[in-house]
């Protein structure tokens, strides 16, 4: 299933790194929402990218269980433990590390969504969106490429909500089709849209049984906002 | 979609602006392609269709040559009680919000003479948290009313998300009286009071839609509608007893019943069905509000409060007086934050507690040695990220009030997150000593024995503080993690990511309890250094 923790070939990394394109915008705004100034930011994810691609962590993640999403993100911040204990021992000559996590433990916790996103909260609903805007785009394309633009341009708004926002019936004649015929198209391409989202969310899970779990946490994510 | 339209999602209502992938709710679009609510979807199951006559919302092109005054933006929500969109009055040059009501009110020919006095009634309505009537008539057909736009959000949205903070609801439910408490001096019942009809602006001011058109949308007699239930009775949870089994003897008293319901609800996040528990006992809330809560649900009329001031007057003083006490999950870490959300709550606070605003810069103006303010002055600054400038408050606090516990625990915390160990443990004994069951205290000592590698200590305490200090829950999840007792971990785990607060730290942790396995990125993660 998950293409990006398969066997450690070439095909596998370069799973790995597809995803990682995909999904360099969450990581990075999480990077961000850190602390990090947008230059250090940039060359921490360049960096954490970098490692992640080398052998010896690719190994450790195929090794893991779960969500690669959830693991990107536990692995970066790890990566970024390890950037700041560096740094801080260059900068101290290698004094006490104070446990910040003791401080986490309580406040972390207690911190409100409605206060302030958490980075973990908007990390997620970044990878939501950048999932579906990777979803759209193919879904799109597929259209285009099948010569139905104008169809999907048309129709694309019956991908939010039960009805479109304009009548099938106005539909009907600009895109010269029967009433019957715009309700089997917008049928079909809410179904090849479920299709692409759920195939490119098996990139990200163990097993199939995960996908339709890992879709709600998305939409949970989507709708903490 | 034109870029007017993406602001405000025309499906859930919801602004999303910035989040847009290609113009389209995000929200609403990955619900599609969960295929949530796909049954209900014509287009999905044509079967379905003839059977819910449901009110459809006329179309902007329908609604456009009967509104020629006005833009209309599109529509941010439908009801039973009907269609609501966004309009600009092109005038005047002012967002406004057109209410559509359901057509087949205008079937009942007594309706317009009750439309025009009813009406008329609301139009007057002129109460700060009271959403503005500007206009009302019928146009070939369609009944309707202009009303001032709310830039906000719905209470039902925000519960949509997770359970309010005492604190939040502290701030909202003070103003829902003042509402209520203005239309019921003008003789006006609410009747459908519920999250969906409570809206806050983003100033935090609360503003109440719909007054009155629950009775002047009922078209049906009564009992003809008991043995018929439709769409327009829309939820019954919110409703008062009397309302349904004795509607012709309905008066404000049933506002405040469902004002009740709504509070419980914002307070657990559940509704007070059967035989329900009082608040306190659900969630970390002062137990003085289990008796207003409870007062405001008795059944008979003449138990509850008889005015919505008293509630507000019983709130206040609450919200007052336990200023210094707030519960474990009521923390704010991050007081410099980029949601507006805490401005608005923040100001909510403030417009619903003048008194407790002016006592603040009063104590504040006189430099204070007063015990309660220094608490509360050290809460602020732990609140907002500054625990070392805290604990010379707190330990000023305790001089002159040695026998506070709240405060002692305040000491506890401030110095706990300043790396302090020793004085933090002292500290929180000294509660202890005050309060043998102290929950926040108990978990400080379990997270001090936790981050100091003493684990049968810190369980001990933690497992005291499980119960009733949710931050404890996540120690112990660690706790056992950390020594390898996976099935222990995992209930800890489960039981953060079931009461929704979790974040991707606990479900990481989750899984790992599940897997039985600790990856060494988690471990470092959760051992302390």
């Amino acid at each position: 299933m998950l293409a990006a923790g398969g066997n450690d070939s070439v095909r596998a990394r370069d799973a790995l790194a597809k995803l990682c394109q995909t999904y360099w915008y969450p990581l990075y705004a999480y990077v961000r929402q850190r602390g990090y100034a947008p230059h250090d930011a940039q060359d921490l994810t360049q960096e954490f990218f970098a490692r992640l691609l080398e052998k010896n962590t690719l190994g450790a993640i195929t090794r893991e269980k779960g969500r690669f999403r959830s693991f990107l993100l536990t692995t970066l911040n790890h990566f970024l433990v390890d950037e700041w204990n560096k740094a801080r021992a260059q900068k101290r000559g290698g004094g006490q590390v104070v446990s910040l996590d003791a401080r986490d433990a309580e406040t972390r916790f207690g911190r409100e969504p409605v206060d302030a996103l958490t980075p973990e909260r908007l990390f997620e609903q970044n990878w939501a969106l950048a999932l579906l805007d990777l979803v759209y785009r193919q879904l799109q394309h597929e259209y285009e490429t099948d010569g139905k633009a104008a169809i999907f341009n048309e129709l694309k708004s019956c991908l939010t909500g039960a009805r479109s926002s304009v009548p099938y019936a106005v539909l009907a004649p600009r895109l010269k089709m029967s009433e019957n015929t715009v309700k089997t198209s917008v049928h079909r391409l809410r179904r090849r849209y479920r299709e692409l989202l759920r195939a490119e969310v098996a990139h990200t899970v163990t097993s199939p049984g995960e996908v339709e779990e890992e879709l709600h946490s998305l939409f949970r994510a989507l709708a903490t906002s | 979609m034109d870029t007017a339209e993406t602001e405000i999602c025309q499906h859930c209502g919801k602004p999303f602006g910035a989040k847009a992938v290609q113009g389209l709710c995000p929200e609403c679009f990955m619900k599609v392609g969960i295929g949530t609510g796909a049954v209900a979807d014509p287009a999905d199951d044509p079967t379905l269709r003839a059977k819910t006559p449901r009110f459809i919302p006329p179309t902007r092109e329908q609604l456009a040559p009967r509104f020629p005054q006005l833009e209309i933006l599109g529509l941010i929500g439908q009801g039973g009680m009907g269609a609501v969109y966004k309009a600009r009055q092109q005038q005047l040059d002012r967002l406004v919000a057109l209410k559509i009501l359901p057509a087949e009110v205008s079937q009942d020919p007594a309706f317009a003479e009750r439309f025009t006095r009813e009406a008329r009634a609301l139009a007057r309505l002129n109460h700060p948290n009271i959403v503005t009537v500007y206009d009302f008539g019928q146009t070939d057909g369609f009944y309707y009313f202009l009303m001032e736009f709310i830039d906000g959000t719905t209470l039902r949205h925000l519960l949509a998300d997770r359970k309010l903070t005492p604190r939040e609801a502290l701030a909202i439910v003070p103003q829902i009286c003042e509402a209520l408490q203005y239309a019921h001096d003008q003789g006006i019942v609410h009747r459908d009071i519920k999250p969906e009809n409570i809206l806050t602006d983003k100033a935090g001011r609360v503003k109440i839609a719909d007054f009155g058109l629950a009775k002047l949308v009922e078209t049906e007699p009564q009992s003809q509608r008991l043995t018929q239930p439709r769409e327009v009775m829309g939820t019954p949870h919110y409703m008062a007893p009397e309302q349904v089994e004795k509607p012709q003897l309905v008066d404000h008293r049933a506002d405040i019943y469902s004002l009740g319901v709504v509070f419980y609800e914002m307070l657990t996040g559940e509704l007070p069905l059967g035989r329900f528990a009082a608040p306190s006992r659900k969630v970390q809330v002062d137990v003085r509000l289990d008796e207003v809560v409870l007062r405001a649900l008795e059944k008979e009329p003449e138990r509850r409060y008889q005015q919505a001031s008293q509630v507000r007057t019983e709130v206040e003083t609450i919200a007052m007086t336990s200023g210094n006490t707030p519960a474990v999950h009521e923390r704010k870490k991050n007081m410099n934050t980029r949601s507006h959300k805490t401005l608005w709550f923040g100001i909510g606070i403030g417009l619903a507690c003048p008194v407790l605003v002016f006592a603040i810069y009063f104590l504040a103006a006189r430099g204070g040695s007063d015990p309660s303010q220094l608490a509360r002055e050290g809460w602020q600054l732990w609140q907002s990220g500054r625990p070392a400038d805290a604990i010379p408050k707190f330990e000023q606090a305790v001089k002159f009030d040695p026998k506070n516990a709240e405060t002692w625990n305040g000491l506890g915390w401030a110095s706990f997150n300043t790396g302090k160990s020793e004085e933090a443990e002292k500290a929180f004994q000294k509660v202890l000593s005050l309060n043998t069951n102290h929950p926040a205290a108990l978990n400080g000592l379990g997270q001090i024995y936790l981050a100091q590698k003493k684990y049968g200590e810190a369980e001990k305490f933690l497992l005291n503080a499980g119960p009733r200090a949710p931050a404890a829950w996540y120690g112990l999840a660690k706790l056992y993690l950390i020594q390898a007792k996976f099935e222990q971990a995992e209930k800890w785990a489960q039981m953060i990511v079931d009461s929704g607060q979790g974040d991707e730290g606990a479900r990481a942790m989750l899984q790992a309890a599940k897997d039985k396995k600790l990856s060494d990125g988690l471990r470092l993660m959760l051992e302390p250094q």
